[in-house]
């Protein structure tokens, strides 16, 4: 009988208490918990407060993003430009300022706008052909990273260029855009036949100084 | 104001203050590259009536160019080398001044590399050989590499008596038409006068 109701009591003392809500109770039966597991105390806490730890932790984050965000456009901005100057770019916003003041030609804007298009394609055309070279010489350690990621930013910006002129086209000139594409495009190589046909005289020139050679005023050499 | 339009001529020009910045930051030639770009575009556009122009060539402008190579070519064949030289090159400097940018460019290519062949032989042959040889360069600029293009070149080097230029040019072609009997033959000669000029002989 001692041995049923001892059996009973602690059975008593287990039911009693393990269930109660506490994962500490599982080792029950043995005394010495008891006592502590009396102590625990459940905090109520409100229904805000896990709201509250959510909102700082996303708000927290947007702020790091946004920061980091601000952080690396600095920085891309901040690294000089692959092409050292941008002319067409800025002759075409300088004649469309100018057309809010002045009576310019409209065509003269249009005219601007395809110098500015052309020249957007010539970069992407450059970009593209030093690409796997600048790509190998990445790879092999041979540049660093900041001069990759000014060629990764030069390439966005000239894409963003190009695609700023064709809306522009659009503005200007309703339905124009298509063929703005391959006007630009013919542009831009004729405009590059162009150059290399007007470097020969200077060219020549170099060739005269450098060789120390005697002309005739016909071209031929002197004797 | 930093830039100047006229509006009789509807062209642009730079103010002397900006001519004089740009050529302190060195920028000037990229500019006036530019603007020249600019105005050459506004005249061709201004000029067509139609506002959705397409790169298609103008067929007077191909009849003048024709008109003008043509009859250099037939005073080639009454042996007048000069005129005929004189004649080609005017129908070359017609074709770069009247050609509009937009017009295409594949036309364009073919036109001026036929003409420019043509004038370089005849530079060659009134010896006008520093002619010969920037025209030869802009052949093989805009990606004419043939192998008469190479003959062409080393001879006007040959002839310039610039011999290491004109042997690396007879390699260059030898590494790429290494049958070429012509290239061969002068890399003969260019070595004959090497050796003399180094006063080896």
């Amino acid at each position: 009988m001692d041995s049923n109701s001892t059996f009973e009591g602690d059975f008593h003392g287990f039911n009693g208490t393990s269930f109660n809500g506490t994962y500490g109770n599982s080792t029950n039966g043995n005394g010495t918990f008891t006592g502590a597991e009396d102590k625990v105390e459940t905090i109520p806490i409100s229904f805000y407060t896990p709201v509250l730890y959510a909102v700082i932790l996303v708000v927290s984050l947007v702020l790091f993003s946004r920061h980091y965000k601000q952080q690396r456009l600095r920085q891309l901005a901040e690294q000089p430009d692959i092409f050292d100057e941008h002319d067409a770019e800025e002759l075409y916003r300088e004649i469309k300022e100018m057309s809010q003041t002045q009576k310019v030609h409209e065509k003269v804007l249009k005219a601007a706008l395809l110098n500015r298009g052309a020249e957007a394609i010539r970069r992407t055309l450059k970009l593209k052909e030093l690409g796997p070279q600048i790509e190998l010489m990445y790879k092999s350690g041979t540049i660093g990273e900041d001069y990759w990621e000014r060629f990764k930013a030069e390439t966005k910006v000239v894409e963003a260029e190009f695609r700023d002129s064709i809306q522009e086209a659009e503005a200007l000139q309703p339905g124009w855009p298509k063929l703005f594409a391959t006007l630009c495009q013919e542009i831009c190589f004729n405009q590059a036949l162009s150059r290399r046909y007007h470097s020969i005289l200077a060219r020549k020139e170099v060739c005269i100084k450098e060789w120390d050679l005697q002309l005739n005023s016909d071209g031929t050499l002197k004797k | 104001m930093s830039l100047l339009y006229n509006e009789n001529s509807k062209k642009l020009s730079l103010p002397e203050e900006r001519i004089e910045a740009a050529k302190a930051a060195g920028s000037l030639e990229a500019l006036e590259i530019n603007l020249e770009q600019v105005n050459k575009l506004a005249a061709g556009i201004i000029g067509e009536s139609n506002p959705n122009f397409t790169p298609q060539p103008n067929d007077e402008r191909s009849k003048m160019i024709k008109s003008m190579f043509e009859s250099g070519l037939a005073q080639l064949k009454q042996q007048k080398l000069v005129e005929a030289l004189k004649n080609i090159t005017l129908a070359v400097e017609l074709a770069q001044r009247s050609r509009m940018p937009y017009e295409a460019f594949a036309i364009q290519l073919q036109e001026i590399q036929f003409m420019m062949r043509h004038k370089i032989d005849l530079s060659l042959l009134t010896g006008r050989f520093l002619d010969a040889l920037q025209d030869i360069e802009f052949l093989m600029n805009t990606g004419m590499a043939q192998s008469d293009v190479f003959i062409r070149k080393a001879d006007a080097l040959l002839k310039l008596r610039q011999y290491q230029d004109a042997a690396v040019c007879c390699e260059r072609g030898l590494s790429l038409f290494p049958n070429e009997t012509k290239l061969k033959a002068l890399m003969h000669e260019i070595k004959r006068n090497l050796a003399e000029f180094n006063g080896e002989n």
